[in-house]
């Protein structure tokens, strides 16, 4: 019955949201500005809602769903891990709740899951026994690494990297209608430190022939079917992208073995670009001499729009451009969405910032609903791919509820919206502006 | 109770009365029927849970809003790369009835 309650208040906002706010705040939007003017009995309607008064109401754009209903769903615990919202449990698929991403390296425990398939066994067991990676297709020479291989630093250099990995649906359960995926809402991120070989020194010791144009990795997970002869998910990448100094072959995860649901005993990861190039369980690696067209490469998986197109749109799927770079987004981590804190203190808020192939170069917050804002202290990423860390101490004007919004700007210019940007038919790439509830007593 | 729990608990009650109000009529709430694997009650869902969470669970049906035609893609796209068995026309039918009721927009 809570599930329906919750759910209901999406699906009103998701049909018509000016609609949604005039049957539950009696409120219209200013047709210039689009912000609500909330007034009277609506005001208190909501202020009774989010149990205080809502100074800045008048900037509150039309459609908002308050942050203070924003969250909920029952705990689901996972073998190794806190701190996720479960979105499905076949397959299984959790987020990071924000304020569990304070740290400036997510722990294992805490990294996001995004399975396609099943669990692999030796993941299951996490046992390495057995496990090898044939790199075959378009090289010279055919190679079949042991773990025992890649860990030889007389094979291999060993490279040590705090990476970002980005779900490209992140975000998705903005997007109206609702499209098809999980409804992931800001936790598919993470940045742990990892520990492999440059994927680099691999393809050079296979020995790229000329007309090596693309990857096409695959992986231990089984099918949800069972059925072997199945490919759960199969992606890659332009040979670029693949010989980058930070696309890696990774053993160990925060200096261990990496968690099972994260990829045991070896995964791939392509920092910026949508999680699923960064293949988990990997078990080949497959050099192609056209762009591959394995599962979750065609039709509108990781695709969006060459245009604009209109929500609900059936695109044509000869329209859709496979996804690389992932766009400029931040969360905050810290307070805790719903917080209380005191008027006479000043707030310490905290967050992650991250852009794709590219670097974050500003942060900024805003009380007031976007009408001002404030740039931030913002370190530097340790390393290219990292996500960067900013923080600020910010002071209330007046006791009641507010929305502490942040939007980071990339070394490109490009910034993120405040508004959900262009609706896509899988629900790809929302980097709308981060928010959180703050209650000032 | 905190100050701040009894603010909860008055808010939750309090939006489960205009929800309620709200949704009553709107939202097309079925009287009977429970939520089996995260689907919704609507019309032929034991079709529905019977042909499609073998694999996965109803989530991922329940999490979407789709026309009528994209549904159609939908199950085509299950049977063409993930294995999907073939469907009699009249069930593929009702499970489309499901799909436009419970999970269904507009076509534009």
């Amino acid at each position: 019955m809570a599930f329906k309650k919750e759910r209901g208040i999406h699906e009103l906002y998701d049909e018509d949201p000016e609609k949604a706010d005039a049957l539950l705040w009696g409120r219209k939007a200013n047709p210039v500005t689009r912000r609500g003017f909330l007034k009277g009995s609506g005001l208190a309607a909501m202020s009774a809602a989010v149990g205080a008064y809502i100074p800045y109401a008048q900037n509150m754009p039309a459609g908002l769903i308050p942050a203070a209903f924003a969250d909920e769903l029952e705990d689901f615990e996972i073998e190794g891990k806190e701190g996720l919202r479960v979105l499905n449990d076949r397959p299984v698929n959790a987020e990071t709740k924000a304020h569990y991403l304070d740290d400036d390296i997510t722990p294992a425990k805490r990294h996001f899951i995004r399975n396609n398939g099943l669990l692999p066994e030796m993941a299951e067991d996490m046992d390495p026994n057995g496990w090898t990676l044939t790199v075959d297709g378009e090289v010279n020479n055919e190679l079949e690494l042991t773990l025992e291989d890649l860990k030889n630093n007389n094979k291999f250099t060993h490279v040590t990297y705090q990476l970002q990995i980005e779900c490209a649906g992140n975000g998705r359960a903005d997007f109206s209608p609702s499209p098809r995926g999980n409804q992931w809402s800001n936790g598919a991120i993470g940045c742990s430190e990892w520990t492999g070989v440059p994927l680099k020194e691999v393809l050079n010791a296979a020995g790229l022939k000329s007309d090596a144009v693309y990857t096409a990795n695959y992986g231990l997970d089984p099918h949800l079917s069972r059925d072997p002869d199945q490919v759960s998910i199969s992606r890659g990448v332009p040979i670029a992208k693949a010989m980058e100094e930070h696309s890696i072959i990774a053993f160990q995860q925060n200096g261990e073995d990496i968690n099972p649901w994260n990829g045991f005993p070896v995964r791939l990861i392509h920092p910026g670009w949508p999680g699923s190039t960064s293949h988990k369980w990997l078990s080949r690696i497959w050099i192609r001499d056209q762009e591959h067209d394995g599962p979750g490469m065609t039709g509108l998986s990781y695709r969006v729009p060459s245009y604009p197109s209109y929500p609900g749109e059936d695109v044509d799927h000869d329209d859709m451009v496979v996804i690389h770079s992932m766009p400029v987004k931040s969360i905050l981590t810290r307070p805790e969405n719903n917080q209380e804190t005191p008027l006479h203190r000043t707030l310490r808020v905290r967050g992650k910032a991250w852009a794709g192939d590219l670097e974050v170069s500003k942060v900024e917050l805003s009380i007031d609903y976007g009408e001002t804002w404030q740039e931030v202290r913002l370190q530097d990423p340790v390393n290219r791919y990292a996500w960067q860390v900013f923080e600020a101490d910010i002071r209330f004007p007046q006791k009641g509820y507010y929305e502490v919004f942040a939007r980071a700007t990339d070394t490109e210019g490009n910034r993120q919206p405040l508004t959900v940007p262009g609706w896509n038919p899988r629900g790809y790439l929302n980097n709308r502006a981060d928010r959180i509830a703050v209650r000032v007593t | 109770m905190s100050h701040l729990h009894r603010m909860l608990s008055t808010r939750a009650m309090f939006l489960g009365i205009v929800l309620g109000a709200a949704l009553s009529g709107h939202v097309g709430a079925s009287e009977e029927g429970e939520v089996r694997d995260g689907l919704q009650p609507g019309p032929n869902q034991d079709l529905v849970v019977q042909n499609c969470t073998a694999c996965h669970s109803g989530r991922p049906i329940a999490q979407a809003e789709l026309t009528r035609s994209q549904w159609d893609d939908v199950i085509d796209w299950m049977q063409e790369q993930h294995g999907m068995w073939e469907l009699e026309p009249e069930t593929r039918d009702k499970i489309l009835e499901y799909l436009e009721e419970v999970q269904g927009i507009p076509d534009r």
